[in-house]
């Protein structure tokens, strides 16, 4: 593990010379911002339910899963496929660095760019603390739960990007798999599986994980959750990489 | 001297074709060697399995004594390697990259510095530091790479075709480069150019279809072929007869000395007048030959003019080596491109069995294309 630090370093500063993830960056922030100000709009309306605006902003709306899975899927996608295609994957290969070091350097990285994306918005915790009381609690919850189930995306993506030599079928395949795991909650709203798997269905979706941690819920069935699609996931990716060569 | 590389019956197949068939050598430390072949004729292959990029099928490999597959980082810490595109982070500054490059290879933080101004020194990067590299030309990136490969002073350089792609003064200095650092590295060169191998290396391993066809000094690998010595005759003999008819005649003449084998025609030297006549002999390698032929041209009463040996180029002793080996194996080998080719898609189609004699001449397989030969991970096209 002697190199990780010089291999996230780089990947870092690759991340943030790449113009794929500034117009990521970019296009996050204004979706952010839109919808930061649709929910003040929305909630600020006599009719309005009942809530606080950061719950309703983490997971709370449509939205926020608009702007998540997309970037989720895209910031990976060229983690492993742009440098085989490139070939700079044998360059890397045949440093002295094991299978392990390049996938988790890769994740961490994609992971920190991830977390930076959402340092802006703690503007809108800023703002909204000018004009009343902020309850802090759910607000790191949310931001918890969107760092872990990132990071639970973004290792998925990883793994697409692992698997193929094409940034966009790594993206897209990404973006199935999100979506799929998203969508797995609506089956628990089905008659004829209401009941039998609601349990497993609300489990596995990760929509109601989100729901928990944005009223504030820290629960470690919620942690473990994204921790275990991310073991799971980089394992696969170090094997797939390693696996490689076997063909 | 220890033993650098160790190959033992190496085996690499793909899907539908053997890239490299039991294929076994061994180096010396301290030694250029040149790693000859045509395009696609594994060169590629086995080097990547050297640097444990690609596992081999069968038999084994070792890098100073530690094994490709079960030590690879160890391997790893002890080779410079140049892959054959050069593949570099387009967006890093020259001199960024290279001390990324020291540091993951495990040069200590306070001698980092060093190592990268040496090594850009010695490859002649030093005004390209701040610039981006997927800006440079080429022959830059080639530098680069080349001062990648040694930024960590490992014992090993394995440098896959390094002159590729480069103009001729650049080839030239790059062939002394290689030279200099075989001072104090053991270099491993694969290239499908002749006069490099000529130029630069102490041994020559030729590979040929995936197999090995010859290891030697370039001189033991001239001695190897040439059973058979190259006589250049030429006799005076003033008769009146016609050019023609006495040209034929000695031929004949020629031709029924015992140990010769083939007599051909040829320009005589400039000035040697009307009734001089030239000849390349092919004859075997026994002593006697020429002093056949001394006492044939006495009986004859031809006045010998000349009667030396000629030594065989390294290509002449290649093509005859391929050629052999073709024959042997029943093969046609008429054109290139075919499937079980290791240098695999587009590009190198052309070549056949074409090894390059020029010393420019070489283009045709650079790009992308020569990535795809080993890893045959092409999931979606």
């Amino acid at each position: 593990m002697s190199k990780l630090h010089i291999l996230i370093g780089r990947e870092f500063k690759a991340l943030f010379v790449s113009p794929v993830l500034w117009v990521v960056l970019v296009m996050f922030l204004f979706f952010q911002g839109f919808s930061f100000w649709l929910l003040l709009n929305f909630l600020s309306q006599p009719m309005a339910p009942e809530g606080a605006p950061m719950q309703y902003f983490f997971g709370g709306s449509m939205l926020y899963w608009l702007c998540f899975h997309p970037t989720c899927a895209v910031i990976p996608m060229g983690a492993i496929a742009a440098e085989r295609r490139n070939g700079t994957l044998e360059t890397l290969m045949t440093a002295p660095v094991t299978d392990l070091e390049v996938i988790l350097s890769k994740f961490l990285a994609c992971w920190g760019f991830f977390g930076i994306l959402w340092v802006p918005t703690l503007a809108y915790v800023l703002l909204l603390s000018q004009y009343g009381e902020i309850d802090l609690g759910p607000v790191c919850a949310g931001y918890l739960g969107t760092l872990l189930l990132g990071g639970a995306f973004i290792s998925i993506g990883i793994l697409t990007s692992t698997a193929t030599r094409n940034q966009i079928v790594a993206a897209i395949a990404a973006l199935g798999i999100g979506l799929f795991l998203f969508l797995l909650a609506l089956l628990a709203y089905l008659p004829s599986t209401m009941g039998s798997h609601e349990d497993l269905f609300n489990y596995v979706s990760i929509w109601s994980h989100m729901d928990d941690w944005g009223k504030g819920i820290v629960d470690t069935r919620h942690a473990a959750y994204p921790l275990s699609i991310m073991v799971l996931s980089l394992f696969c990716s170090v094997r797939l990489l390693e696996g490689r060569r076997w063909r | 001297m220890a033993t650098a590389i160790e190959v033992e019956h190496l085996t690499k197949t793909f899907p539908g074709r053997v890239a490299v068939d039991d294929v076994s050598f061994s180096i010396e430390q301290g030694k250029i060697v040149g790693f000859l072949g045509p395009n696609g004729a594994g060169k590629t292959t086995t080097i990547r399995m050297l640097t444990c990029f690609l596992p081999a099928t069968h038999g084994r490999a070792a890098v100073m004594g530690f094994d490709v597959f079960d030590q690879a980082i160890e391997v790893r810490r002890r080779i410079g390697y140049l892959p054959e595109a050069t593949p570099v982070y387009p967006e890093m500054r020259v001199e960024e990259y290279l001390r990324y490059r020291a540091r993951l290879k495990g040069v200590p933080r306070a001698k980092v510095t060093a190592a990268v101004e040496q090594a850009m020194e010695r490859t002649g990067t030093v005004e390209a530091r701040r610039r981006i590299v997927g800006h440079l030309s080429k022959g830059f990136r080639q530098r680069v790479g080349i001062a990648d490969a040694l930024v960590a002073s490992p014992p090993i350089l394995i440098l896959d075709e390094p002159t590729i792609g480069l103009d001729p003064n650049q080839i030239r200095q790059t062939r002394e480069l290689i030279r200099e650092l075989g001072e104090d590295h053991t270099v491993f060169l694969s290239t499908h150019i002749l006069p490099e191998v000529e130029q630069v290396c102490d041994r020559v391993v030729i590979i040929h279809k995936g197999r090995l066809s010859g290891e030697g000094t370039p001189a033991e690998l001239r001695e190897r072929v040439s059973q058979g010595v190259r006589l250049k005759v030429e006799v005076r003999w003033p008769q009146d007869v016609g050019r023609e008819r006495a040209r034929e005649t000695i031929r004949g003449e020629l031709e029924r000395i015992e140990g010769v084998r083939a007599v051909t025609a040829t320009g005589g030297a400039p000035g040697s007048g009307d009734d001089s006549y030239s000849f390349a002999v092919l004859a075997s390698s026994d002593d006697q030959v020429r002093d056949r032929i001394f006492y044939a041209a006495v009986e004859a009463d031809w006045i010998l003019r000349e009667l030396t040996v000629e030594a065989m180029s390294l290509e002449e002793v290649f093509a005859h080596i391929t050629n052999a080996e073709d024959e042997e194996r029943g093969e046609d080998d008429s054109e290139g491109g075919d499937g079980d080719e290791a240098g695999g898609e587009g590009g190198d189609g052309d070549e056949g069995k074409g090894v390059e004699t020029s010393d420019e001449g070489e283009d045709g397989d650079e790009g992308g294309d020569d990535d795809e030969d080993g890893d045959g991970e092409r999931q979606e096209g």
